[in-house]
């Protein structure tokens, strides 16, 4: 059984205030290598051992040939900011949270569409717009990490919401059965709804899927009883974030994401293909 | 209507759009505009707004009571908002019974 509880160990037990690691389970069943996470402790704490402490964190993750410890902060906390940055911790994506309270039916738009629980016949072509239709996320962010390593995160993440549902687990389909167009994963808790992962067949929206998919599964929430819906999303996908504003969400604690990569990742891009994916993204000619 | 008139419909529903959204392209818009996807003018949220503003003026005004954003839209090989012509195209289309 696929463990989704991450263990956070202090990274140095004599040094509690450097922060805590732990093993995510989950990516390194998609990835086939070690995958962390980091809690930063206090940069005052962290500072005047530097050097120490990027050795100590070094050796953590050489001890379990972890590839990639991701590390989220607030935008405002310059100081950790830099620390982070002289720890070889590079910047990958901002994530903002969405929220919608309360959640009310009458101040939705109209459901234009089919929504409805994705069913069995829906699961291959769900799968198949779960490879293929992300091209943003904090690994699709990171040109270190090859691309088919990032889809591949998607498509396991739905995967197993489709075959290891919990009690608050939904999975909506948009789309007539057995030919869905898009899908969100949504948990729900009490009366409030996480809306975790979602997206529409990129060769089959017509430019409204995502629009018709969101409102859709809002009104089905309302009508379950939900009454506070929130997700956290990647500030960089502006038209998912316009989706959201235009659907009455507000965003507040945005959080800088960032990736610490092994010296000697097998399994990660190499650095210059990276540097030139880069470049090419930004319009320059990898040789400047 | 013919289409000549729902073209305009849809022009002029773009284009108010444009204006209001700041955008300055909002004179250029013609029936071959190129409204949603990689070279279009709208984003989804803009394309959503377009549509509902075409589906109330032709209802407001020409008594015509049409769904544009449901599903026989979504299932259609090819999206019919992808220029104004095309869409007035699929409102002839929908008015006419043909639409799924």
């Amino acid at each position: 059984m696929l463990q989704f509880r991450a263990d956070y160990v202090p990274l140095e037990t004599d040094m509690p205030g450097w922060g805590a690691v732990a093993l995510l389970p989950w990516d390194a069943e998609v990835f086939g290598f070690p995958v962390a996470d980091f809690r930063p402790g206090d940069p005052g704490e962290i500072d005047p051992h530097r050097a120490a402490f990027a050795e100590r964190l070094a050796r953590w993750a050489g001890q379990r040939r972890v590839e990639i410890i991701g590390c989220r902060h607030p935008p405002s906390d310059v100081a950790l900011s830099a620390l982070l940055d002289q720890c070889r911790f590079r910047f990958v994506e901002v994530s903002l949270r969405a929220e919608l309270a309360p959640l009310q039916a009458d101040r939705l738009p109209a459901a234009r569409a089919t929504v409805r629980l994705a069913a069995s016949e829906d699961r291959l072509p769900l799968l198949a717009i779960a490879e293929s239709a992300f091209d943003s996320g904090r690994y699709h962010a990171d040109p270190r990490v090859p691309t088919a390593l990032a889809n591949a995160r998607y498509l396991f993440w739905l995967d197993n919401a489709l075959s290891r549902p919990g009690p608050g687990t939904r999975v909506f389909a948009l789309g007539a059965a057995g030919h869905p167009i898009g899908f969100f994963h949504v948990e729900i808790e009490a009366a409030a709804a996480d809306l975790r992962l979602s997206a529409v067949d990129p060769a089959g929206n017509p430019g409204i899927a995502g629009f018709a998919l969101y409102a859709g599964v809002l009104q089905a929430l309302a009508s379950e009883g939900v009454r506070r819906v929130s997700a956290r999303l990647t500030a960089t996908n502006t038209a998912v974030v316009n989706l959201y504003a235009a659907l009455g969400f507000r965003f507040s604690e945005p959080e800088i994401v960032r990736h610490w990569h092994s010296t000697t990742a097998p399994h990660l891009v190499p650095l210059e293909p990276a540097a030139a994916a880069l470049a090419q993204a930004h319009g320059q000619s990898p040789a400047r | 209507m013919d289409k000549a008139q729902l073209v305009e419909i849809v022009v002029a529903a773009v284009r108010d759009y444009a204006a209001a959204a700041g955008g300055g392209q909002a004179s250029e818009v013609s029936g071959s505009t190129v409204l949603f996807g990689p070279r279009g003018v709208l984003d989804s949220i803009g394309l959503v707004s377009v549509l509902v503003a075409v589906e109330q003026e032709l209802g407001e005004t020409h008594g015509l009571a049409i769904s544009l954003m449901d599903d026989r839209a979504m299932s259609r090989e090819r999206s019919p908002f992808r220029t104004p012509e095309s869409l007035a195209d699929y409102v002839l289309d929908l008015a006419r019974g043909s639409g799924s």
